[in-house]
């Protein structure tokens, strides 16, 4: 079953056209990737699927649901959390108060009534913290939770953000270059992490450059080359398709210029 | 009992109460206005220090908090009471009203947008003669009064005001550590990243907005009933830079930090500086000018941070002796 669907999703910035009639569906529950060379268009896609850049022509749906152009707030309340290719951790806050903010959603308290301590909030204030903790802990962040979110090394911040996306409690989960800055071993730990989410239901959309973890984790991949969709599949067809292959490495007329 | 001294809070309020028995009597009224002021830059620093929005126009918000206390008390004989609440309801209206398109500009332009709704209020006030005074003002304003019991000395007035501070510092510290509060904080650094975690950017710069204009709304009540007058020169763009430069000079992040530097200012405004009216933009521009060079986070920050210091020489001297031995 296919919980995210787009329809011909088109984005021209003036003269440029970075996504020409994109469309592909999601199904619930499996990791799909989204490949291509630089400048393919793929984080242009994650811009206007979560609200902040709007689309040029084409739709966007979610469930039965057209989500296309509206608000970011509203985009992430229905379910979609996302990650950005250049962290954005909210640089004066803690690692907890981070993952604490991705909750906002889940709670109540206006901005009028948080100024009383009455009971209800603190409850609603002990509850979001714990929440955060636990989902800090199952990222073995959870000793770091009182640290300044930006002291962390690189790799820490990239699972202070899939924490504080996750602490959302999104349906469908958008990853931009996870891995991006990180060592071996914690892509290979990531890796491992991305699975997890997925079982433990959630979908996950995922652009990365880096192709050993891609063909590991991925149970569909796209690949975007200059704004269109040039293959869609397994990995192991994608792995074949020569189109797929000149697109990264170029043809051999290409080459025999030079 | 040693728990409740550690209490930050805890040990201003005891300081603030026994402050009376030995202070000068000159001294009184800049601690009662000061408090005022306080609580008006206490509401600059929300909207600010954590939400990052700046307002140059907020001399007028505490000018209507005034003005409908002078009108109302005056001209209609309502209890002080009642135009007090009257008071913070009304500066709440007006700042919903002109808050929704003005908080659609940003940085440079809201500044220059709430500077021209200050004017717009200066003006209307200035030239409305048969119903506020014009240029001359409202006189005759009653003392504050609850239930029959009347504020009318220093010490009296010394413990209304900072008691209702101390309550709003205490709203404004939990307000700060709750969702809200961490919604405004993600605004103030990054909105983007703020709105795809759910935060609904307008709707909370508006909240700011209008709970810093009820700030100003109480503080320009409580002015009204201290001076017993008001007038249009009283709330004119100086009073806005001065809340915009106590919470500058106190530190962005630091809710005591900022009520003691709107003391000291107000102490350096009234008291030393009162015979140089009109340079007062110059010596403003100054120790803004200072500030951000010398302690660009705020004098709030440097409590905090000699402490560190200390404890940082200490232990170093400690590891060395313990070293040698």
């Amino acid at each position: 079953m296919s919980i995210f669907r787009i329809e011909q999703l088109s984005k021209r910035f003036s003269g440029l056209t970075a996504l020409n009639a994109v469309s592909f569906s999601v199904e619930n529950q499996t990791i799909q990737a989204i490949i291509g060379p630089n400048g393919a268009g793929k984080t242009t896609l994650f811009q206007i699927i979560s609200g902040v850049l709007p689309p040029t022509a084409g739709s966007i749906y979610y469930g039965e649901e057209e989500i296309t152009r509206k608000p970011p707030h509203k985009i992430c309340a229905m379910g979609i959390a996302r990650t950005f290719q250049m962290i954005r951790l909210f640089p004066d806050m803690t690692v907890l108060e981070n993952v604490m903010t991705g909750g906002h959603i889940h709670w109540k308290t206006g901005v009028f009534m948080s100024g009383f301590r009455l009971p209800n909030v603190r409850g609603e204030e002990r509850d979001a913290r714990q929440k955060a903790q636990a989902i800090l802990d199952s990222m073995g962040l959870g000793d770091k939770a009182n640290y300044p979110a930006t002291s962390l090394p690189y790799g820490q911040q990239r699972l202070v953000e899939i924490s504080r996306a996750l602490a959302s409690e999104p349906k469908l989960m958008m990853l931009d270059e996870p891995a991006a800055g990180m060592t071996p071993q914690e892509g290979e730990a990531l890796a491992e992490k991305i699975g997890d989410i997925r079982d433990s239901g959630v979908t996950i959309l995922l652009v990365e450059h880096d192709m050993g973890l891609v063909m590991e984790i991925s149970d569909q991949i796209i690949v975007l080359n200059y704004g269109q969709v040039i293959a869609e599949g397994s990995p192991s067809i994608i792995q074949q398709d020569p189109k797929v292959i000149e697109a990264y490495l170029g043809t051999k007329d290409n080459n025999a210029q030079y | 009992m040693r728990y409740l001294l550690r209490n930050t809070n805890l040990r201003i309020a005891l300081f603030l109460a026994v402050i009376p028995l030995f202070l000068p009597e000159n001294l009184f009224p800049v601690l009662c206005l000061g408090a005022i002021y306080s609580i008006a830059a206490l509401g600059m620093s929300l909207l600010l220090g954590y939400a990052g929005q700046i307002s140059l126009g907020h001399a007028a918000f505490i000018g209507i908090g005034a003005y409908t206390t002078a009108i109302l008390t005056t001209q209609f004989n309502w209890p002080v009471l009642a135009a007090f609440a009257a008071a913070i309801f009304v500066s709440s209206v007006i700042a919903y009203i002109i808050g929704k398109p003005i908080l659609k500009t940003k940085g440079f332009f809201l500044a220059l947008a709430t500077l021209g709704f200050g004017e717009i209020f200066f003006v209307f006030t200035s030239r409305t003669d048969p119903v506020i005074g014009g240029l001359v003002g409202i006189g005759g304003i009653p003392y504050f009064s609850i239930a029959g019991y009347e504020f009318s000395s220093y010490v009296q007035m010394h413990y209304l005001y900072w008691t209702i501070l101390l309550g709003l510092v205490i709203y404004s510290q939990n307000m700060v550590n709750s969702r809200s509060g961490r919604a405004f904080r993600a605004i103030s650094t990054d909105e983007l990243a703020a709105s795809t975690m759910g935060i609904d950017v307008a709707k909370y710069k508006l909240r700011i907005f209008v709970l810093s204009a009820a700030y100003a709304g109480i503080a320009g009540s409580l002015l009204a009933t201290y001076l017993s007058m008001t007038q249009p020169y009283g709330f004119r763009v100086d009073l806005s830079i001065f809340i915009v430069l106590a919470v500058i000079v106190g530190g962005m992040g630091s809710l005591w930090g900022v009520v003691a530097a709107t003391v000291v200012l107000t102490w350096l405004k009234d008291e030393q500086l009162s015979q140089y009216q009109e340079y007062s933009a110059l010596i403003y521009g100054i120790i803004l000018l200072l500030i951000l060079i010398f302690v660009p986070q705020g004098l709030g920050s440097l409590g905090q941070r000699s402490f560190q210091w200390m404890k940082d020489r200490l232990g170093k001297a400690y590891r060395y002796r313990s070293n040698r031995s």
